[in-house]
């Protein structure tokens, strides 16, 4: 699913839909990461220091791959990520140019600024476990040239970027006898312990490598080019948001690679939270492994920090469904043919796939709540069109026709007859309609919308079951809560008559 | 003036006619009964009247009012339409079916709950299930509610089909007797149709036979049984054993 996406995401991407620019209010300030662990942590200083220094910031976590955080600053919608001169000269740039003087030239007409390196360098490498580099004698890539059978997997960014797989295999003349598998990155190590694949790509501070007793494989035709961490900012953040100049000066040269992978291990493979990663650094504290906060204490913190997002996307979309919806049932249930093509296109809006109806919005909406909610305000019609209109047309010929013989005009009639008898009906697709939404919700995090799908999102990234627990509970436990809210709904929506004599 | 007339109205639907060029005029005052087969088209002919079925051709009057799509709200205001099993809503109490025409007109307080409690007594509904719901009445007092709301806009016609059709043979005779009563007190023009020429002597002043989409014969019952204008009338009007035939 979470492949589906990020592939979904690039297309859109490269549909190069323009999209004004347009800068956040000068008070907040933006903080993006792409999602792995070492992009939440260091996103998660700068967000840290930069509150310290009096800012108002928010941490969009894990917005996406390269492109979709790239694009998001490009258009304002986030202030600063961390990035790496590397991916940017390859990736977003495009320029070949490497060094970070070329890259800030580059970078500059798109209002974009580069930080100073913050210490360490994160580069691409590939890995073999230690049996397999001791049997074979591997220790650098073009060691791999004359063995053919070795199975490959690597990470989809990886397989699909110029300076990844394709031309890496071009410049050491690798070939190997069944094509690379693509990979979720962390699902790699499993693989690969498990004996699964024998190379993945991994990256030089990944703290696995030790764990999972890899060896890296030495760059002996110096293909990867430097991979220095840096912060690209908007070129006006410093002066919108002092505290952010003393931010960029604070984490010049500040992390060293150890550090980094120390970090990395503590957050991945010890499950500390990555703010309390982050603020032990910053406060040079080495901080232990063992402080992992319960699943019941995480999925109370998840709910307090993403519960109102939850419910907001809920209740808005629902509202919009609702206020369109019921509308479009009755106009299909009044005009026959109408009523067929609204019911036709609402079916087939549903059966496109949510997470692709997500990315259908951000060409339209950016990334964030706003299209979030648009992707769930359409895929809660369907079951409130179709539930007025089946509510409508089931009234008993009878009735209708007394409505009308005892002189009531078409709209009292819709009033005070038609829709009150439906009502138990149409109660039923909006109930459908909201327990879907709170599922589809945790899906919105995957465009940037916040909700319990965060903690969801960041899990499935980091293999991190308990996180996809602690996101998955809770918006569960709301589902189940809003089926028995309905329970009190339809005792105040649906006439006493109707709820007792359970005909219609 | 007649209080009803339908001239040579015709209706098909499809290609199946259900309704042979039939005229039929009810005077003011007037109480027919329209019996015949099953499916010879009673009800649509009744509905017709209300602008619920719209004839191909011919003409529909309410009094003075061509019934047409512009018309036919007004007119429904004039006529009582009442169903089998009474045709309520479920989701309004017994007085509220009765009285949600009048109050959607903005009528409320002591003049309507005095005008419930008189259509109660005529159509002998005790006054304390007015306010049950449909679903907890007896067939005969929905039909009685049935009628109260037919009645509550005192209108000129009353139209009645089969109004007696699912009641036992007690509930239906008392039924009669009250239904009998109320017509005698009001005075409207009443066409009712029913399966039963018992029930169409004792009801009505008349009774029109109704065959295959046209009316073959009007009269009073001693005309249709003295002199039948057609071997169905004589047919049809000797289906109807009586109970000492029954008996012998
Ligand atoms: N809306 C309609 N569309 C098609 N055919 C109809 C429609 N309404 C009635 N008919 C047909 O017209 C014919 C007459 O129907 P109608 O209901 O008037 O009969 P009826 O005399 O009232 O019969 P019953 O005594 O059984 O109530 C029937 O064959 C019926 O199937
Ligand atoms: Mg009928």
């Amino acid at each position: 699913m979470k492949q589906a996406l990020v592939t979904a995401l690039l297309v859109l991407m490269s549909l190069a839909v323009t999209r004004t620019a347009s800068a956040k209010d000068g008070a907040t300030m933006r903080v993006g990461s792409k999602r792995f662990v070492e992009s939440y942590i260091l996103a998660e200083m700068v967000a840290q220091l930069a509150r310290e220094g009096g800012a108002s910031v928010e941490h969009d976590q894990g917005l996406g791959g390269t492109a979709v955080v790239f694009r998001a600053i490009e258009d304002g919608s986030i202030d600063v990520y961390p990035e790496y001169t590397g991916t940017l000269a390859a990736a977003t740039v495009k320029t070949g140019a490497s060094d970070l003087a070329a890259l800030r030239a580059a970078l500059a007409p798109r209002g974009l600024a580069i930080s100073d390196p913050l210490g360490f360098e994160n580069t691409y490498a590939l890995a073999v476990s230690r049996s397999v580099a001791t049997k074979l004698g591997l220790t650098k890539v073009s060691d791999l040239v004359g063995h053919p059978d070795l199975r490959v997997a690597m990470s989809h960014e990886f397989l699909g970027r110029r300076d990844g797989w394709p031309g890496l295999a071009e410049r050491y003349g690798l070939a190997f006898a069944a094509p690379p598998k693509a990979i979720d990155h962390a699902l790699a190590y499993e693989a690969i312990s498990r004996g699964e694949s024998d190379v993945i790509d991994v990256y030089t501070t990944d703290a696995k490598i030790g764990r999972f007793d890899l060896v890296v494989l030495a760059d002996d035709r110096r293909f990867f080019p430097p991979y220095d961490a840096v912060l690209v900012y908007r070129a006006d953040l410093p002066a919108r948001v002092p505290a952010f100049a003393k931010v960029l000066e604070r984490l010049r040269g500040a992390i060293d690679a150890t550090s980094m992978q120390k970090m990395n291990a503590r957050a991945e493979l010890d499950g500390v939270p990555f703010a309390r990663v982050a603020a032990d650094f910053l406060a040079k504290r080495a901080g232990s492994a063992g402080d992992r906060v319960g699943l019941l204490a995480g999925t109370l913190d998840v709910v307090k920090r993403h519960g109102p997002r939850h419910l907001m996307l809920v209740a808005v979309s629902l509202a919009m469904s609702i206020a369109v919806g019921v509308p479009l049932g009755i106009l299909a249930y009044a005009r026959r043919r109408v009523g067929a093509a609204v019911l036709g296109l609402a079916g087939v809006v549903q059966t496109i796939p949510s997470l692709a109806l997500f990315c259908f919005f951000i060409p339209l909406f950016g990334i964030g709540p706003v299209p979030a909610l648009a992707a769930l305000f359409v895929y809660g019609l369907l079951p409130i069109v179709r539930n007025t209109h089946a509510g409508l047309v089931s009234i008993p010929a009878d009735l209708r026709d007394s409505a009308i013989a005892i002189g009531l005009s078409p709209s009292e009639r819709l009033r005070h007859v038609e829709l009150p008898l439906a009502s138990r009906t149409i109660l039923a697709g909006i109930k459908t309609s909201a327990v879907v939404a709170v599922g589809s919700a945790t899906i919105a995090a995957f465009i940037g919308a916040g909700g319990f799908g965060e903690p969801i999102s960041t899990g499935l990234s980091l293999n991190d079951v308990t996180m996809i627990m602690e996101g998955a509970i809770p918006a569960a436990a709301m589902a189940l809560l809003v089926e028995g809210a309905f329970v009190v709904i339809e005792r105040a929506v649906v006439p006493r008559g109707l709820r007792e004599s359970r005909e219609v | 003036m007649a209080a009803l007339a339908l001239e040579r109205v015709t209706k098909a639907f499809g290609t199946r006619a259900v309704i042979r060029e039939t005229s039929l005029e009810l005077a003011a005052g007037e109480k027919l009964a329209l019996i015949g087969p099953s499916g010879c088209g009673k009800s649509t002919l009744l509905r017709m009247i209300l602008g619920l079925v719209v004839p191909d051709s011919g003409t529909v009057r309410v009094g003075d009012v061509v019934v047409s799509a512009s018309s036919a709200r007004a007119v429904r205001r004039r006529v009582g339409y009442v169903i089998q099993d009474g045709g309520l809503f479920p989701h309004l109490t017994a007085e509220e079916n009765v009285t949600l025409v009048s109050r959607l007109n903005g009528r409320d307080g002591a003049a309507l709950r005095a005008r419930v409690s008189e259509l109660a007594e005529l159509a002998g509904l005790p006054e304390a299930l007015l306010s049950r719901f449909p679903h907890a009445l007896s067939g005969g007092e929905r039909q009685r509610v049935g009628l109260m709301r037919a009645l509550m806009l005192d209108p000129d016609v009353l139209l009645l089909d089969e109004p007696l059709g699912a009641l036992d043979p007690i509930v239906r005779a008392r039924l009669q007797e009250d239904l009998r009563d109320a017509f005698r007190k009001l005075e409207k023009s009443v066409l009712l149709v029913t399966h039963d020429m018992a029930e169409a002597a004792y009801l009505a002043d008349s009774i029109a036979v109704m065959r295959d989409g046209a009316i073959v014969q009007r009269g009073t019952m001693k005309d249709l049984v003295d002199a039948p204008a057609h071997p169905f009338v004589a047919e049809f009007v000797g289906a109807q054993r009586t109970l000492t035939e029954a008996l012998r």
